[in-house]
Formats: C-alpha cells, sequence, structure tokens
C-alpha cells in the first residue's frame, strides 16, 4: 500500500457564501515531495489546517497512514505553520524537550547539531530572536523529526533568498526519504527544483494534481510559467 | 502522555503560584508579627476599655490593616483564576493552540492536564489563604485575650462556640454541622478543580462565536455564574417558603436538603462543562 494521505469529499465551508475547501477527493502517495500551490485565499491553509486537526471539516474525511485525523495521526506528521506558534517566554532548550518529550520520532541530536550550524544558543528565549530567526528555529523542530508526513505551510514566505537557500537545503537534507513532503507556497519558482508533484488549487477546488516532468512533457513550461498561465488575472 | 502534560503545565505556572504563595507568606509573616506585638496585648485595660486615643487610633489601624490584608489575599485568588483562564486561552486557541492542538495527545488528556494544574495551585493558594487569614485574627484576637487574663484561649473559646452553633443548625434546622463540616471540607477540595473546568469550559463555549472569541468566553463565564446563582436562590426561596409551615408548628426546617442541592447544582454544572468543552475541542475546533 503506497497511499500515506487519503482525502475523500473534503469541504469547508465557514457559512454559505464562504466556502474555503470544495469537495476534494485526494490520495497523496509515500516519498515524495509535492508542492501545494495556489494564489491567496485558494484554500491551501485551511486544507493543511483540517489535514492537522487545527480546523473540522465540515463534510468528508481525511486519513493519514490508515487513521482518521487524531493523536495517532498527528504523532506522525510534522507540521510547520505559517505563523510562529511557540511562547515567546520559553528557551529553545526548553522546547527541545517539549517535542523531545511528545514526539517519539524527534532527534534532540539532529536539532542541536542544526542550532549550532545556524549559530543559535539553545538557552535563547524565543521572543528574543529575529522573525527570520524564529521561522529557522520552527524548521528546525519540525525537520528533526523522522515523520511519515511533513506538511510545511509557507515556510519561505517572508524571509530573506539566503534564508529560503538555507530552509530548503535544510528540508531536503533531513527529510525521512520514506516520507512525503508537502509545502504549500506561492513562491514557485523558488521550491519548483525540489518538487517532485505539484498540486493547484482554486477557489477551494482541487483544479490539477500531476507530476512536475508531466507538467515540462505536456505543456513544455516550468511549473512557474504553467501556474502563472493557469491562475492569469 | 497525561504524565507529560502535566509535568510540562506544572512547569509553566509553577512560577506564578510561587510568586502568589510567597506574597501570601509575606503577608502571614508581617501580620503575626504586627498583631502578636506588645502594643495589642496592652490596648485594653483592666476593665475592657481601651486605655487612650493612641490605643483607638491602633486598633483602628488595625482592623484596617486586617481588612486590607483579607482582601489583598482574596485578590490572590482572583489573580490565580485570571492567570489560568488567560494562559488557557492563550495555550489552546491563540497561535499557540497551534502546538497544543497537533500533540497526539488525546482531548480528554489534554483539558484533565489543564484542569488538575490549576486545580491543584488553586487549591494550595486557597488553602494559604484561609490559613493566613485565621492566623492574622487569632494573633490579634489572642493578643487581646491575653492582655485581659482570660483565662480561656482562642481554641477553648472557638470550640465553645462551634458547640452552640452546631446545637442551633441541629434543632433549628436540621442540619448536622460534622456533616457540614465534612462536605464543606469536600468542597474546598475539590471546588477549585469544578470552578477550573466551569472557566475553561466558559471560554472554549467562547469560541464558538465568530468574533470576539475571547469576550465571548468572558462573557459565558459570568452568564453561567449568574445562572448558578439564580438557580442556587430558587432553591433556597423554595426551600425557605417549604419550611415556613414547620418552623410555625416548632419542628426542625431541613435546611440539609437544600445545601446538599445547591452542591449538586455546582458539580453539576462544572461536569456538564467538562464535557461541553471535550465536545467542541472534537468536533467544533477552528482555530483560525
Amino acid at each position: 500500500m503506497n497511499e500515506l494521505v487519503e482525502i475523500v469529499g473534503l469541504t469547508k465551508a465557514y457559512d454559505s457564501r464562504n466556502v474555503a475547501v470544495n469537495n476534494i477527493t485526494l490520495t497523496l502517495p509515500k516519498g515524495r515531495i509535492i508542492g501545494l500551490l495556489g494564489p491567496n485565499g485558494s484554500g491551501k491553509t485551511t486544507l493543511i489546517k483540517m489535514m492537522n486537526g487545527l480546523l473540522t471539516p465540515t463534510t468528508g474525511s481525511i486519513k493519514i497512514n490508515g487513521a482518521y485525523v487524531g493523536p495517532q495521526s498527528k504523532a506522525r506528521v510534522a507540521y510547520l505553520p505559517d505563523r510562529t506558534y511557540l511562547a515567546g517566554n520559553q528557551k529553545i532548550k526548553d522546547i527541545l524537550k517539549y517535542f523531545q518529550d511528545f514526539y517519539a520520532d524527534f532527534s534532540r541530536e539532529r536539532a542541536e547539531e542544526m542550532l549550532r550550524s545556524l549559530n543559535i544558543d539553545p538557552d535563547t528565549k524565543m521572543k528574543v530572536l529575529s522573525k527570520g530567526t524564529k521561522e529557522k528555529v520552527q524548521l528546525i523542530l519540525v525537520m528533526s523529526r523522522n515523520a511519515d508526513l511533513y506538511i510545511l505551510d509557507e515556510p519561505i514566505a517572508g524571509v530573506d533568498p539566503a534564508a529560503r537557500d538555507y530552509i530548503l537545503r535544510t528540508i531536503i537534507n533531513n527529510y525521512n526519504p520514506e516520507a512525503t513532503v508537502l509545502i504549500s507556497t506561492h513562491l514557485i519558482n523558488d521550491i519548483e527544483k525540489v518538487l517532485d508533484e505539484v498540486i493547484f488549487m482554486k477557489y477551494g477546488h482541487l483544479l490539477l494534481y500531476t507530476s512536475v516532468d508531466n507538467i515540462r512533457e505536456q505543456h513544455g513550461k516550468s511549473v512557474d510559467a504553467y501556474f502563472r498561465e493557469v491562475f492569469a488575472c | 502522555m497525561l504524565g507529560k502534560l502535566f509535568k510540562h503545565e506544572w512547569k509553566a505556572v509553577s512560577k506564578f503560584g510561587c510568586i502568589i504563595v510567597l506574597a501570601q507568606l509575606v503577608i502571614a509573616l508581617l501580620g503575626n508579627i504586627y498583631y502578636r506585638s506588645s502594643v495589642w496585648v496592652n490596648l485594653f485595660d483592666e476593665d475592657g476599655q481601651l486605655r487612650n486615643m493612641a490605643s483607638i487610633t491602633w486598633l483602628l489601624v488595625g482592623v484596617v490593616g486586617l481588612i486590607l490584608m483579607i482582601l489583598v489575599l482574596c485578590a490572590g485568588i482572583y489573580a490565580v483564576y485570571i492567570y489560568m483562564g488567560i494562559r488557557f486561552y492563550k495555550k489552546m486557541y491563540t497561535e499557540e493552540g497551534y502546538l497544543t492542538h497537533t500533540l497526539p495527545v488525546t482531548t480528554h488528556k489534554l483539558l484533565i492536564s489543564k484542569i488538575a494544574v490549576s486545580g491543584i495551585w488553586s487549591l494550595i493558594i486557597t488553602v494559604i489563604m484561609v490559613l493566613t487569614m485565621a492566623s492574622l485574627v487569632f494573633a490579634m484576637i489572642g493578643s487581646i485575650l491575653k492582655g485581659q487574663q482570660v483565662d480561656q484561649n482562642i481554641w477553648e473559646i472557638l470550640g465553645e462556640t462551634f458547640t452552640v452553633i452546631g446545637t442551633v443548625y441541629a434543632e433549628e434546622m436540621g442540619v448536622n454541622l460534622t456533616a457540614v463540616g465534612i462536605v464543606s471540607l469536600i468542597t474546598i477540595i475539590v471546588g477549585p478543580f469544578l470552578s477550573m473546568s466551569t472557566l475553561f469550559g466558559a471560554l472554549t463555549i467562547g469560541q464558538l462565536s465568530k468574533k470576539h472569541k475571547g469576550l465571548m468566553g468572558v462573557l459565558t463565564y459570568f452568564g453561567i455564574m449568574l445562572v448558578e446563582a439564580l438557580i442556587g436562590m430558587i432553591v433556597g426561596v423554595v426551600s425557605m417558603s417549604m419550611s415556613i409551615g414547620k418552623m410555625l408548628e416548632g419542628q426542625s426546617v431541613g435546611m440539609g436538603g437544600t445545601m446538599l442541592a445547591s452542591y449538586i447544582i455546582t458539580y453539576s454544572i462544572s461536569i456538564g462543562l467538562y464535557v461541553i468543552s471535550y465536545y467542541i475541542i472534537k468536533n467544533k475546533l477552528n482555530l483560525e
């Protein structure tokens, strides 16, 4: 069985006029790096939050590794949200301990090694770090897990190009090759080279799910160019 | 996992709890030094009259000081509730909730760990508050009794007072004071946990609102408090009206049932709110 994520008839409607995700059915395999692409407001973050149990679907279901979203799936999903979610008064070393206690697949050694490579002192409190460094710390926490599914929501948004390169390198060098990485972004050009497959979303609908090679062969374009064509205003 | 949740929750709130406890102990120490001073022993003369104007001033300052200290001690309890409420809200329903709700733990464990830790701190601070208040009052009255050369100490006087109250309760109201004491003790122990369950339940209900979720949670809490008080009042009025006939006939009025009913109401509301919290987090969670 190669399926890792099974999404069936998934809808999230805040009210009758505001449907963020509309009847999506999708199966994601193991061992792929998949780009979740779409303009702002296309439903990417809503879909991701439902996969992590932070939003309750209106209808439909999500299974990860055969389990509905819950403690069992959360133990195998490493999630990087699109915002800072760590308390400012916590020291990095306390957060490492927290992750070590709750996630059996968390490698403290790997996290400390990555922190050292960036000259980040584990004794530092989160609130004194810059926005970019906070994002790097969060990424380090996520990528230090040996998860089945990594869900990264806008990991390179709002950081400088050098930091983007570091983040992408960290993702590529640290993810479990058996696992799937789902990266949501609209900065396609930066991540195109690492993607195996792409999902296009528009107004809450699933527009396309195909391989990067397929786009290049069928349309003779890069994913970025094809995205611009599909989502042209 | 429950143990780990408890450990991290305890570690996170213990700094705040220790500050409150320390403040209580400082008040207890300073208050006891003050009320056990020789001035209090010599406040009254042999006839039980205040000696002079300085004694009157001293007594007034002492009583006002006692009231202020009791108010500060009570404020400590409110501070605990406010702190725990804000912390629960932040950890569960703001950005920090992204970490809380992606932990591989069940909703029951999340709720129980938070109620347990905040309940234990609330219990510790309540007990220290009661003991501090009692020590201050005892120190003040004890010093005065000592100056009056009264043979009895304060414990003997208290014993006699409770015996009289117990007799009145038993004969006039049909309430066994020992039973009331046991139920009250249980309530003091269980009460902080139930109160936290109610507070967290109200804040969770507030999440169902589309806007101003925090404010709606606070308003829900005060709404629940109001409803609880109203139900208690209705039960009391009904009970009293039923008792009037008995009182006129010179029978015991049986207030034990009323007290039991008010405890059941409080317990039911708190347990009900725990169930509601669980349902909302499990089935209606919508972190923005």
